[in-house]
């Protein structure tokens, strides 16, 4: 996952599941969600948002897709880079473990065909699936998931290594790993879904080298990254000796890049490409009456947010953040902004597992709020600078609302976009007042993200708001070693309701992943951790 | 002649040196740092300091000037600090698509230029030169990003003769698909060239030299491009030098509405992650084109007119 395309959180999927699949079809989940987006406030009139061609015909081999994204691969080397482009491409060249299903509340077998846990869940044991080969022909052994999994432990640009545990690796025969926990560990399975824990052939990166393998990767997945023109497009061709050999059915897929949004809606409205990512909001409606083409939305662990320097006098009184939480209207935000395509959150997590979805939101109580400040350190209201980035239309577009609808506190907000990096680097040095952000996950179990905005003492201050409270603090860490689900979700609940009473951010709403897609592709689905399993999709 | 160019080519260095000194600086004044730009949200202080120290970030300013120099001389632009990958690979490929568009902007704009200068300057005053002219004020005034929109949704969407964006692969792909942004590079720069070339032709034609060809019975054709048109075109063709620079730099813009993976992009990519060797690089690059093309049209000048030889002999 990324913030401004620079940097990641990961957050991974729910744990608690061992052995197959997820419950329930994949089918009904989607349209399931489908429909709840769209009940989360269309703009007015029904805006027919489909999805690209239900599995009621045969998958058809062959041709060629091409998906426009916002940005180039950084590399392919799957430990380091933590930037979505590199991500969502390098999941079609490798195979995990183990993976997250499309539902995101599971995990499904990837190149492990089955798994078991002790049960003390201090041993793990993972059964390779006995046909997996590399794409160069070499059989996929216990040997390369070690490797792997090593890698990411011990290298030193690993961002990932504080997912796991203390434990060791053993490899007691050349299809079998075991993992053998020193400690309990509550997000173990989405730890091994993590997306940088590809497995890699051993001999060959050790010939390569991390940098050079980054180039010319060799995995076991279902596509082969043939060539690579920097800046411009990547060209993937199916892999032969991919273990199903009914997948991938395209032969070919392109992932190119264009930056500019409008020019990529166009280009898709022309067909020039199958699948366009990042559909604006305001085109939304527009496109998906578009002849030839839908728009896609789909969950997304995503969450925008104002927040606040507790440690500025202005902040520092949670009746006053509280007040702005109040004040703010975000109903009529998401309508104003995005067109109706998004929710008013209720957690400070994206609403992914054991968020807090029962309780409340923030209602919008301009009487409350007014009450609050006045009970407040800041009675008489002040003026405060907020930092967005300059060509966020949305984001911007969001502040001058919120400007307006802060002014009965009698506070007066002036906006300052700044470039997207110092935009981030203030944040990230604790140069600002209050300053607009958002967090997106790779993964569904909610434990980095609580790391990452919950907690003040990991390293990120709470995304650098400088918001510290010890029993969230010790929550936090309760909730890693707490192995029984339904006592694990009771205290990241408690650690929720905490976050949420003392309000360090300014929380806007969650939304939907945007994707346009071509009439005649078929089952393209982007997860809720934002990737693609391409190996299912096909042209008509 | 030879020794004009070699001094040309010889006061490079300086232009270099300076290009260096200055980016270097100015781009280590502006605020962001690319090791926490690097490490994300797992920036802890420890591991900011870290990465600094790992990109050498933590010397001092001169230390690190004269290490790049020295880097520099041997032919070595360094390493991106985000891709990892050798600058010196990374610049080779982006200069292509950049190299190609440049050329192939300033052949639309002499294309545009020089029919609608000659008709303006011939038929002096009347309707053609009106349009001409109000269509020169309007080419010169419109943004390039709007020119290359709008450019899209008529000849890419309406009527869909070209691609809306993109770069192709093979050569006979880069030039059709590259139609569309160099047209718009070429609608902001030809009117300047026009507008030059018009006034240095109004000038010639009402010259004795002109009446003397015509007394001789010479056919209008060979008066107009045998004789006024040699003498009208210099001050056209430095008046396009002049404006590199700014070609150059349109490029930017360019490159990223029409997704050319050319410098333009590669700059605004690496300024926006801070990536110090790469924008660097690429300045110093695009320094040097800039210099070399001023360069190419003092040559031309040389070739297209006798006595600027005579002058430089």
């Amino acid at each position: 996952m990324e913030r401004n395309r620079i940097g990641g959180v990961s957050f991974w999927p729910a744990v608690m599941g061992q052995g197959t699949a997820g419950p329930g079809a994949p089918g009904v989940g989607r349209r399931r969600l489908l429909r709840a987006a769209g009940a989360l406030g269309l703009a007015a009139g029904a805006a027919p948002l489909g999805l690209s061609g239900a599995r009621a015909a045969t998958p058809t081999r062959g041709g060629t897709l091409t998906m426009a994204r916002v940005a180039d691969v950084i590399s392919f080397e799957p430990v380091v880079p933590t930037d979505n482009m590199s991500i969502w491409a390098k999941l079609l060249v490798f195979q995990m473990l183990i993976r997250s299903n499309q539902k995101g509340d599971g995990f499904v077998p990837d190149l492990a065909e089955t798994w078991e846990a002790s049960a003390d869940k201090r041993t793990y044991t993972f059964h390779l699936r006995q046909n997996a080969l590399f794409s160069d022909g070499t059989p996929v052994t216990s040997a390369d998931v070690k490797f792997s999994f090593t890698r990411v432990l011990t290298d030193k640009d690993s961002w990932a290594a504080s997912l796991y545990p203390t434990m060791d690796i053993a490899t007691p025969d050349p299809h079998t790993v075991v993992f053998n926990l020193k400690e309990d560990w509550a997000p173990f399975l989405a730890a091994v879904s993590t997306h940088a824990a590809c497995i890699t052939p051993e001999a060959y990166f050790k010939k390569m080298g991390a940098s050079a393998f980054g180039e010319k990767p060799i995995g076991s997945g279902p596509f082969i990254m043939q060539e690579w023109h920097k800046g411009d497009h990547i060209l993937m061709v199916r892999n032969p000796r991919f273990w199903d050999p009914t997948r991938p059915y395209l032969d070919q897929v392109i992932f190119s890049v264009v930056a500019d949004d409008n020019v990529r809606m166009l280009k898709l409205q022309s067909g020039e490409i199958d699948i366009g990512s990042d559909v604006p909001f305001s085109q939304i409606a527009r496109l998906s009456h578009a002849p030839g083409m839908s728009v896609q939305l789909a969950t997304y662990d995503r969450i925008d947010w104002f927040q606040f320097n507790v440690k500025s006098p202005k902040f520092a009184d949670p009746k006053v953040r509280q007040a702005f939480n109040y004040a703010v209207d975000k109903q009529a935000i998401i309508q104003a902004a995005l067109f109706g395509y998004g929710s008013v959150p209720t957690t400070f997590l994206p609403k992914m597992m054991d968020a807090d979805t029962q309780d409340p939101p923030y209602a919008f109580d301009l009487a409350k709020a007014q009450a609050l400040m006045a009970a407040s350190s800041m009675p008489d209201g002040f003026s405060v600078t907020c930092t967005t980035v300059s060509g966020d239309t949305v984001g911007n577009q969001v502040a001058q609302i919120i400007q307006q609808m802060l002014l009965p506190l009698k506070v007066k907000i002036s906006i300052t976009p700044l470039e997207g990096n110092t935009q981030y680097n203030q944040l990230a040095t604790g140069k600002y007042e209050m300053a607009w952000g958002y967090m997106t996950s790779d993964i569904i179990d909610p434990c980095e993200l609580i790391a990452y905005a919950g907690a003040g003492d990991e390293g990120s201050d709470a995304v650098w708001t400088f918001y510290n409270n010890t029993k969230v603090n010790a929550l936090a860490k309760q909730g890693l070693s707490e192995l029984d689900p339904t006592k694990r979700a009771a205290t990241y609940l408690e650690m929720q309701r905490i976050i949420w009473q003392d309000a360090p951010f300014l929380w806007l709403y969650w939304t939907p992943a945007r994707t346009g897609v071509r009439a005649n592709v078929h089952d393209f689905q982007v997860l809720t951790t934002g990737n693609y399993w391409i190996e299912d999709v096909w042209k008509s | 002649m030879i020794r004009y160019i070699l001094r040309r080519l010889v006061m490079l260095v300086p232009v270099a040196v300076g290009i260096t000194m200055v980016v270097f600086l100015l781009v280590r004044l502006i605020p962001g740092d690319p090791a926490r730009t690097l490490l994300g949200i797992h920036a802890t202080p420890e591991l900011v300091a870290a990465m600094r120290a790992h990109l050498g970030l933590d010397r001092p300013l001169w230390v690190q000037y004269l290490i790049f120099v020295r880097h520099l001389a041997a032919g070595d632009f360094g390493h991106s600090y985000y891709y990892g990958e050798a600058i010196s690979q990374l610049v080779l490929t982006h200069l292509g698509p950049t190299l190609v568009l440049i050329a192939y902007s300033v052949v639309l704009t002499l294309v545009i230029a020089l029919p609608a200068g000659l008709l303006a300057a011939v038929r002096r005053d009347q309707a053609a030169d009106h349009l001409v002219r109000i269509g020169a004020v309007v080419g010169v005034g419109l943004p390039s990003y709007w020119i290359g929109f709008m450019l899209i949704l008529l000849l890419a969407v309406t009527i869909p003769i070209f691609p809306v964006a993109g770069y192709g692969t093979g050569f006979p792909s880069h030039l059709f698909d590259l139609f569309l942004p160099a047209l718009t590079i070429a609608i902001n720069l030809a009117p300047l060239v026009l507008r030059a070339l018009r006034a240095s032709l109004m000038e010639a034609l009402a010259s004795g030299y002109i009446d003397t060809a015509r007394a001789k019975g010479l056919p209008r054709r060979v008066v107009l491009l045998g004789h006024a048109l040699p003498n009208a075109i210099v001050p056209a063709v430095t008046v396009l030098g002049l404006n590199i620079g700014y070609l150059v730099g349109s490029t930017v813009i360019v490159e990223t509405v029409f997704a050319v993976p050319g410098l333009g992009q590669l700059m605004i990519n690496s300024i926006g992650t801070r990536d110090y060797p790469v924008i660097q690089a690429v300045t110093l690059v695009l320094g040097v084109l800039v210099v070399l093309v001023n360069l190419a049209t003092d040559l031309m000048q040389l070739l297209l007119d006798p006595r600027v030889r005579r002058e430089v002999a």
